[in-house]
């Protein structure tokens, strides 16, 4: 006689095998003792494991995770603080730098005889090459305070995204998706 | 995920660390369990636990909610404990010296010995049979979630499952004899 698979063996004894074939064991097992005396054994396997399974945390445990979890957010709300200090003086430090380098555009001569400010090589060059574009604005003061503006704007854009995390094309040029 | 738990693990998104309690009440026994029976010693095992839900908190905004929450954390709880077990000196202590302090403590002698042995046999398995057998004993835990926890195919944790089963039937028979045959 061919006895029963012992995968299907525990099956039955988890209640988990189909319709079909645990009416099929079920007529074998009326009789074969062999298999009765198997199917038996995992049965109790399954009660002794489902009654031992669990095993019981310290009490004080809540109490110790939450004390550790408060404990994580107070050095991470100090690091977030430091790191907003810090990105705010460099976003100042930037846009001093932005402004002084505006001021140099709009004030400066190539010579610095007029006004006592040479433009460094590169801006020169900037002026060079807006005029090789041939670009219509003229007015010099004009072109260099919306540069500067522009400079200023993309800074404060940086640092918000930095703040929340999430520095991307929309929040420097505040492009929203549709 | 039922919605209890929706709500908690909403609310402490939203930074209300209290709901987090609720979290770890109903998780600890279950964690702390999986935990014992990978690293097999209580102090390493509240550590992880502890450790794990530490790991939780911190990574709770990656939850998407695509799998229930308890795979998710029980996944963490093993990863963490698996850790443990490959970073530990040799001659740690066995399970065999502790002193189980498992729900049966204040039920029968005769009961805390099969517990003993049960133990004991779940203790000499391979780690990740260990826990796949942890986990099918545990509340809710379907093979497919096994699965996910254990990272193998369904079929395979099926395999494992049948092997750790059958080897801990073989070492109960020996231990307990007819005492096996005579607890139903």
């Amino acid at each position: 006689m061919n006895h029963i698979r012992e995968d299907i063996l525990m099956e039955f004894a988890d209640g988990t095998l189909m319709p079909e074939q645990k009416k099929e064991a079920e007529l074998h097992l009326l009789q074969c003792n062999e298999c009765r005396e198997e199917l038996a054994m995992y049965k109790s396997l399954n009660d002794l494991l489902t009654a031992s399974n669990i095993h019981r945390a310290p009490d004080e445990m809540p109490d110790e995770v939450m004390r550790r979890i408060e404990f994580h957010r107070s050095i991470m709300v100090r690091k977030a603080k430091s790191r907003n200090t810090l990105i705010r003086f460099g976003s100042i430090m930037f846009g001093m730098l932005a402004a002084i380098v505006s001021l140099g555009f709009i004030f400066g001569t190539p010579s610095g005889k007029d006004t006592g400010f040479q433009m460094p090589a590169f801006m020169m060059n900037a002026v060079s090459y807006m005029q090789s574009l041939k670009l219509t604005i003229n007015n010099p003061v004009i072109l260099y305070g919306v540069a500067s503006f522009m400079i200023i704007m993309i800074t404060e854009r940086i640092y918000t995204g930095v703040k929340h995390r999430k520095v991307t094309a929309s929040t420097i040029f505040g492009v929203k998706n549709p | 995920m039922n919605s209890d738990e929706n709500n908690w693990i909403k609310a402490c998104l939203e930074g209300d660390t209290a709901s987090f309690r609720m979290l770890v009440n109903t998780y600890r026994h279950l964690a702390y369990t999986l935990a014992v029976r990978i690293t097999k010693n209580t102090e390493d095992a509240e550590e992880v636990t502890q450790d794990a839900f530490l790991k939780a908190y911190t990574s709770l905004a990656g939850f998407k909610g695509e799998s229930k929450f308890s795979t998710w954390f029980y996944k963490i709880v093993l990863n963490l404990a698996m850790s443990k077990v490959r970073r530990r000196k040799p001659g740690h202590q066995n399970i065999d010296e502790l002193n189980l302090q498992t729900a049966a403590d204040s039920e029968s002698k005769q009961k805390t010995e099969r517990t003993y042995y049960v133990e004991k046999a779940i203790g000499s398995l391979p780690d990740d049979e260990a826990a796949i057998v942890t986990l099918y004993y545990m509340e809710d835990q379907s093979l497919d979630e096994i699965s996910k926890v254990v990272e193998l195919t369904v079929t395979n944790t099926k395999v494992k499952l049948f092997r750790a089963r059958k080897k801990m039937a073989e070492m109960l028979q020996r231990e307990l004899k007819e005492d096996l045959y005579s607890i139903l």
